[in-house]
């Protein structure tokens, strides 16, 4: 199989781009990088000593439930995106704060999990002479969520290590950084689609290919 | 406590396996795209034979509807398995077949890649998905521990079985009647099967209880004892012993998969050879077919006579022995030996799925069963990496000897931990052995 039939790695919805089969394959690949991210920050704050006996919001392995909207609009725009916040009560843990940055990062781990997983897939259907594309996308979208997980703004896994840093009892800061945070990240990324002045990309997408390869040709 | 079985049960199981033969249309996917797939004339307008007024595919569109398909089920059926736990089986299932039949007819009636990526690839997935998750939990909800694994071996062996029939029919319909007929067809069909099968699915009665394994005087108690305690899933995810669980379908799912996948191509060429087979070529696929479907029920049902434990490890020692001799096998090119080792794999391979929900029902109860077993489920996705890494193996060394050892030494771990592992005692209301 030639790499000519893959699509774009880190895809991006664009008019070139706007096939049935991809913005479909694209949408399915958001669907699965959501939960596994959300649920992989349940697995690891229960692990971590916050467990909770009737949570609505963990371990339903529902995609759907995960969606948060700014995120989905993320991933409209540039790629990438988060799941909607899982509560969690870092006062639980035995160290708060750096049980709270180990669970968020649990996010973009799994999602790396995730594409090791579609690269197995992908080596299997090679052997079996089958078109593995479709989870060439799942690859990709997980790929590059999990690297632009890296960004240090809140809801972004990095951004919670950030948070954490902040001075303890700068309450007001803090929560205002988490609820700006969202939208500063959507904002950057529309600027850097709109003005097609790299802010975030040319940093990121050499990072993200080259994750990529590494998936996908094992 | 009543001593029989209610015929209303076996009624349910049947129904069960008649909704998965339908939603078994994936294994067919290659009947129709045989008729399309050409890669030189890729987007032009066919214009004669039976596919006519579509238009011809690449092999890597080709491919596209059906993953997509896979995924979306997969996705699905844990949000499928809690639509099962609160609305009912005949709800779920339902839904799951008409979506299936609604997409089947609009990729009839498009007559386009596109259409076959909504109706097929998206409509399809999550009807399998939904539908998937309704008739095993429910036909389990009527057997006491001592049946579970026969019922739920019956009813899973329907989505193995529909390749031995899906793939003939649908060549019928593309031949009388065309690509769009066939379809139509298709969909209509479902439709029926799904409303008359579905509706028939039920629940017992609140209070019931599944009758008890007849004790004979002097006799050992039931080997499968189950619990008596409906875990919720967030408290079964935290129990160790749902870990054990997805390792060991991890188990039974790589060393399926690793025989099968380098086994059956050799087979295929090796079949090349014989003019039996090679006239009679219907026979390789509907051989994986019939094997996987008969070890559904053949583990399901000794797995209720000697136990859970005894039946998995049996699967797995076997097949780990079958394992270490494969590469002899391949050396060799016989074909009667390389059909007993494929047959094998595929068996062990479905009895894995069928030892599964019984396990998840002994050791979580049935009524959270959906949910669940979908969190099982994931260990299926996990037996993949054996593949992968066999690939990797035979870059480095040339052969895929050592990764048939390496599977097979994961099998006995797997029978080790499997051993170990013993159902988990609730601690909310005080459960104890």
């Amino acid at each position: 199989m030639t790499i000519d039939n893959s699509w774009p790695v880190p895809f991006i919805l664009a008019p070139n781009t706007l096939a049935v089969d991809a913005v479909v394959s694209f949408c399915v690949s958001v669907l699965l990088a959501v939960m596994i991210n959300a649920e992989a920050q349940a697995f690891a704050s229960t692990f971590l000593g916050d467990s909770r006996k009737d949570a609505k919001d963990r371990f339903h392995f529902n995609a759907f439930l995960h969606v948060d909207i700014l995120g989905t609009i993320c991933y409209l725009v540039g790629g990438f995106g988060w799941p909607r916040t899982m509560e969690i009560d870092a006062s639980k843990f035995k160290r708060p704060r750096l049980y709270m940055v180990i669970t968020r990062l649990a996010g973009p781990m799994a999602n790396l999990l995730l594409a090791g997983i579609g690269g197995s897939i992908v080596t299997f259907m090679n052997v079996m002479e089958w078109e593995p594309r479709v989870f060439l996308m799942v690859i990709g979208v997980n790929v590059t969520t999990a690297v632009y997980h890296l960004l240090p703004i809140p809801p972004l896994a990095m951004g919670s290590l950030v948070t954490e840093l902040m001075p303890p009892d700068n309450v007001r800061a803090r929560s205002l950084f988490r609820l700006l945070g969202p939208y500063l990240v959507v904002a950057l990324t529309l600027m850097d689609r709109i003005t097609h002045q790299g802010l975030i990309s040319p940093y990121f997408d050499p990072i993200i290919k080259a994750v990529y390869a590494y998936f996908r040709t094992l | 406590m009543a001593d029989k079985v209610p015929g209303k049960a076996w009624v349910v199981v049947f129904a069960g396996t008649a909704i998965n033969l339908t939603l078994g249309i994936l294994y067919a996917w290659s009947v129709w795209t045989k008729q399309l797939i050409n890669v030189p004339k890729a987007g032009q307008l066919i214009t004669e034979g039976p596919a006519a007024g579509w238009t011809y595919l690449t092999n890597a569109q080709a491919a596209t509807p059906f993953s997509l398909c896979v995924i979306i089920f997969a996705l699905l059926m844990i949000p499928g398995g809690r639509i099962q736990d609160k609305l009912g089986p005949k709800v779920g299932a339902i839904t799951g077949g008409l979506f299936l039949a609604l997409g089947c007819i609009i990729a009839g009636l498009s007559k386009s890649y596109g259409g076959l990526v909504f109706g097929f690839g998206v409509l399809g997935g999550i009807g399998m998905g939904i539908g998937y998750a309704a008739p095993t939990p429910a036909a389990l909800k009527w057997f006491g521990p001592h049946m579970r694994g026969l019922v739920a071996g019956l009813v899973v062996s329907g989505y193995g079985g529909a390749a031995l029939y899906i793939s003939p029919l649908a060549a019928y319909l593309i031949k009388s009647g065309g690509v769009t007929y066939s379809w139509i067809f298709m969909g209509i069909f479902f439709a029926v099967v799904v409303i008359v099968a579905g509706s028939l699915l039920a629940w017992p009665e609140p209070g019931y209880v599944p009758p008890a394994a007849p004790v004979k005087a002097g006799a050992a108690p039931a080997k499968a004892a189950g619990t008596i305690i409906d875990w919720v899933p967030s408290e079964a995810a935290k129990t160790w012993q749902l870990y054990a669980l997805i390792f060991l379908f991890i188990g039974t799912t790589q060393s399926g998969l690793m025989i099968i996948a380098n086994a059956a191509p050799i087979l295929k060429k090796a079949a090349k050879g014989s003019e039996f087979l090679m006239t009679n070529a219907w026979i390789l696929p509907s051989f994986g077919g019939l094997v996987n479907a008969c070890g559904r029920i053949g583990t399901g049902k000794y797995s209720d006579i000697l136990g859970r434990d005894n039946a998995y490890t049996i699967n797995c020692l076997v097949s780990a022995g079958a394992l270490l001799l494969l590469p002899l096998i391949i050396a060799s090119g016989n074909i009667f030996l390389l059909f007993v080792f494929v047959g094998i794999a595929y068996w062990q391979y479905g009895g894995g799925l069928a030892l599964m929900p019984s396990y998840t029902a002994d050791f979580f109860g049935p009524k959270n069963l959906g949910t669940n077993y979908g969190l099982v489920f994931l260990g299926w996705g996990g037996g993949f990496w054996m593949t992968k890494l066999a690939g990797t193996i035979r870059d480095v060394t040339g052969s895929l000897t050592w990764a048939f050892i390496i599977s097979a030494c994961f099998l006995v771990l797997s029978v080790i931990v499997c051993r170990f592992t013993k159902r988990p005692m609730h601690v909310g209301t005080g459960e104890v052995r």
